[in-house]
């Protein structure tokens, strides 16, 4: 795998050429991007080649397919931004969309656009083969056969792959043009378990940026679909879980979405510059305990979350945010760098061309620490086992976070127990933190379809974490 | 720019949709329609002052969702070249013939289609008459007003205005051919208080389809900032079960799970915890909820849904009983029942049940009346998280909001969990508020009172 990390400069022609747009047009539509006073414009391509398929009631449901393309003009004055976007690609539109974003500057003066250039890039998901809708369907038929066998209480299954190629191609005011192609496929599976009138639900999900190669080298459908009919069974014979503080183990990688609530979405740059955030101006201050290193690194091959460049054409970083429990920094895009006089961290992210780039997360994890899980387990007499994780908010300013448990045991003397409910845990991240006692020395990424919401944006995240112990959390069972 | 909607988005959808259908038609499909959908937006935030972000677009999408021997197959694109729209046609053609023959599949039924022929005010033409001047004048007004209510707000996420305008049009191989568009707006506020180092952060906001409905931008600036206020001193209660009164921005939720749950979806997936309970008693007996696309002045009122079956009211709870099970053609089909004009449709998806104007009726106790007959209680006006199990009704989830003792409100608790089976909270209401309002939206309930909840906290 190619890592090129300088940009070499060499003058270029052309954006990606299936916007039709040449570097000279896009010139022109920036100069008047900034023809208002601006002092950075960008131009910013997307396509958006998606397909999926639905698998309900061992019978292929629907099939589907769709092309957004479109593309949107920023122009940024300090910390200002105007946008507009159009998804008609003429140049005449362009100049509309870069017109209406002038306006966000009131001034006269305009800058020169610099000439352009192209950097080298890594790859970090080299493009696979070309996917045949009959590819799909036998890896849903799989998910679906190895479901059903895999215990008669399974009454119902669905299943859907979906993947996506997207295309971006971006110029900046200051030269700089840059692109990307990010594949992303995900299988998702979903099974009702019945028993003596007793019905239970359990999914799961994996993917990321592969092809469909992704189901023969790194996790058949077949395993994916045992997982969910595995979830949907074992709830069938949960127990109501106790409400109160408590002491949890959180299991390795899907325990990560404890990092990006509790700690993440509180170290994005905007809220920070801007003072909102529960750890602004905390940088050097202890935060977390001893035991938690926190990194955010776009960098990883084929994960979800990663990118080859950001959509502000920085590129992405092994971002040190909390060492040993001290805070280092925060999640940067080109903006929040330039107000807090620091680097950018490759961190700025847009859903799409429909808009603006903000700080989001990249893949979040825990380096690992030296305890063996089994080890961590034992020393709790009586406590919870987190296992399987279905998503969590957070308020960013008073750092309250919950995160709901998909799969948890009772610990009781040093022992995984018996199998409880679904539940909700709730902390204070800076909080919850410094009571990571013990972290274990196998840190696992996930590999499942995680989504990060901020803002009305949706973007793909991955997260990983070792086995930890958290002394004290609140568990919001239903027994008190 | 004009306030004609024709205008605005310089395309007749309708004239390219209709010859969308003809093209697929022609090419071989049994059945076929095309949905466009386009929006007009502009917002505008301003923070401390100083205009943060401004945003202005005109978008678009088609979908075309083609039959051919029973299987059904989606295609959707924003480019809207003939060169773009001729391939994606054949596309449609092709991808139908990879999916299995349903004999649920299919346009909804013919007979069944229509367009709802009263009056409704969904379109206020004054919005595109108004500045952008005027607008970041008001984002403006509403932040000021916030931030001088009390001198412990000490920052602001910025206030907003946003409008937008959007238009829908189906045609279908059946004949079937209707556009309407509509309009929104809003204003809202998001501030932050500080006390003895510790923050906290609320919002408010207002929003309509007509500009002259709104709250005043003063208005809503002053409410965020009471709310962000009040949520200065918040702690943690014991763990304990306790009464529940449940403010209108969280019932409203509780109505949206009911109605996910009973839809055809849900129901024919057998992953609804309502399964088998049409007409059977699933809540106390003062509740009622109906789902009306036929409101005069509804935020989500609309002539037609996503299959172009006309707008009507579907009494979905009648006095504590499950009455009806929303649904598109397809899972009316499966289920043997009728399409209940509830499809929702956007350009790149298919239809599913989703509701309009969604609401539980409003009892006859005042919200203060609920909270003077609570001993001892959480006042709920915030939930956290995503933990609700649809299948088994199971819930637990974050929490705050204020502490009741005594009928009065004592102090604001956060960082608490609520958890109970929602079937059996829906059973538990015992009072409900006079207080329905549409101003949070088209899903609204009143507030309620819950006779017990578990909560975990200290």
């Amino acid at each position: 795998m190619e890592a090129g990390h300088t940009l070499r400069p060499f003058l270029v022609q052309m954006i990606h050429p299936r916007f039709g747009i040449s570097v000279e047009e896009a010139r022109r539509i920036l100069s008047e991007g900034l023809s208002r006073g601006g002092s950075y414009a960008d131009l910013y391509f997307e396509e958006r080649r998606s397909s999926s398929v639905v698998l309900e009631d061992s019978i292929i449901k629907s099939a589907g397919r769709g092309i957004t393309t479109g593309a949107g003009v920023r122009v940024l004055k300090g910390d200002q931004s105007g946008y507009a976007f159009s998804e008609d690609l003429t140049v005449e539109s362009l100049i509309r969309a870069a017109r209406t974003a002038a306006a966000i500057a009131d001034a006269n003066s305009s800058i020169q656009i610099a000439p352009a250039f192209e950097g080298s890039k890594r790859n970090l998901y080299p493009a696979s083969a070309e996917s045949t809708l009959e590819e799909k369907i036998k890896i849903l038929r799989d998910a679906d056969s190895a479901a059903r066998a895999f215990d008669p209480s399974i009454e119902k299954v669905s299943a859907s792959i979906s993947d996506e190629i997207q295309t971006i191609s971006c110029i900046t005011s200051e030269g700089k043009v840059f692109g990307d192609v990010r594949p992303m496929v995900i299988l998702r599976v979903s099974c009702i378990a019945q028993k003596n009138g007793k019905r239970q639900t359990g999914s799961d999900s994996a993917g990321g940026r592969f092809g469909l190669e992704y189901f023969s080298e790194r996790r058949t459908a077949a395993d994916i679909a045992k997982e969910a009919a595995r979830l949907a069974v074992l709830n069938l014979n949960a127990e109501d879980a106790p409400a109160g503080p408590m002491e949890v183990v959180l299991g390795p990688a899907e325990s990560g979405v404890l990092l990006h609530e509790a700690v993440g979405h509180g170290l994005e740059a905007d809220f920070n510059r801007k003072n909102l955030s529960n750890y602004s101006n905390r940088i050097g201050e202890r935060v977390a305990s001893e035991h938690c290193t926190i990194v955010d690194e776009g960098l990883f091959s084929n994960m979800r979350g990663s990118i080859n460049v950001d959509d502000e054409g920085n590129e992405p970083s092994s971002a040190v945010l909390i060492e040993d429990g001290i805070l280092r920094g925060y999640i940067n895009d080109r903006m929040s760098a330039e107000i807090l006089k620091t680097a950018p961290t490759g961190n700025g992210r847009r859903e799409s061309y429909r808009c603006l780039p903000m700080p989001r997360m990249t893949n979040t994890y825990m380096r690992p620490g030296a305890h063996d899980p089994g080890e961590i387990l034992s020393t709790v007499k009586r406590g919870i086992y987190a296992k399987r994780f279905g998503g969590g908010q957070v308020d960013i300013t008073k750092g309250d976070f919950v995160f709901s448990v998909l799969e948890s045991y009772l610990i009781e003397d040093g022992k995984i127990t018996r199998p409880l409910k679904g539940v909700t845990l709730i902390g204070n991240g800076p909080d919850v933190m410094t009571k990571v006692v013990m972290v274990g020395n196998d840190l696992t990424f996930t590999e499942g379809g995680w989504t990060c919401g901020k803002d009305g944006q949706s973007v793909p995240v991955g997260m990983g974490i070792p086995t930890c112990k958290v002394s004290e959390i609140t568990v919001g069972g239903s027994r008190v | 720019m004009t306030t004609q909607v024709q205008d605005r988005f310089q395309i007749d959808s309708l004239s390219l949709a209709d010859d969308v259908v003809r093209e697929v038609m022609k090419l071989g499909a049994d059945a076929c329609d095309v949905v466009v959908s386009e929006g007009a937006d502009f917002s505008v935030q301003v923070r401390l002052g100083r205009i943060e972000k401004l945003e202005e677009s005109i978008s678009r999408g088609l979908g075309i969702r083609v039959f051919k021997d029973g299987a059904v197959g989606l295609v959707h694109t924003t480019d809207f070249a003939d060169k773009s729209i001729k391939e994606l046609v054949k596309d449609a053609i092709a991808i139908a013939r990879v999916s299995d023959r349903d004999a649920a599949n299919g346009l909804a039924p013919r007979e069944l289609l229509g367009r709802y022929a009263g009056k409704l005010n969904i379109y206020d033409p004054s919005i595109s008459a108004i500045s952008p001047a005027r607008k970041i004048e008001m984002a403006r007004a509403c932040e000021d007003a916030g931030l001088a209510l009390d001198p412990r707000i000490k920052n602001s996420d910025g206030a907003s205005w946003f409008d937008a305008e959007g238009r829908f049009t189906l045609a279908t191989s059946d004949g079937f051919r209707g556009q309407y568009a509509g309009t929104t707006a809003g204003i809202s506020a998001s501030l932050l208080a500080e006390e003895d180092g510790v923050k906290q952060t609320d919002s408010w906001y207002s929003y309509d389809r007509f500009v002259s409905r709104l709250d005043t931008p003063e208005a809503v600036g002053k409410e965020a900032a009471r709310r962000t206020v009040a949520r200065l001193g918040s702690r943690k209660v014991k763990s304990q079960t306790a009464a529940l009164v449940v403010d209108p921005l969280v019932s409203r939720r509780f109505v949206s799970m009911i109605f996910g749950a009973a839809s055809g979806g849900s129901i024919y997936r057998k992953s609804s915890f309502l399964l088998d309970r049409l007409g059977t008693v699933i809540a106390a007996p003062g509740v009622t909820i109906d789902d009306d696309a036929t409101l005069e002045d509804g935020p989500a009122s609309r002539p037609f849904d996503g299959e172009g079956l006309p707008g009507r009211r579907l009494r979905l709870v009648e006095n504590g009983t499950l009455g009806e099970i929303p649904c598109e053609s397809y899972f009316a089909r499966k289920l043997g029942r009728s399409p209940t004009g509830n499809a929702v449709r956007g350009y790149a998806s298919g239809p599913a049940a989703g509701s309009t104007n969604l609401f539980m009726q409003p009892g006859s106790d005042s919200p203060s009346d609920i909270i003077r007959s609570v001993k001892n209680g959480l006042y709920l006006n915030s939930l956290m998280g995503m933990g609700f199990n649809g299948v088994t009704g199971d819930l637990s989830q974050g929490a705050s909001g204020y502490w009741i003792e005594n009928g009065e409100i004592a102090f604001p608790v956060q960082e608490i969990t609520i958890a109970g089976n929602f079937l059996d909270m829906l059973a538990g209401i015992e009072r409900i508020g006079n207080d329905l309002s549409f101003k949070m939206g088209s899903t609204a309930a009143p507030t309620l009172l819950i006779r017990e909840i578990t909560i975990g906290g200290s």
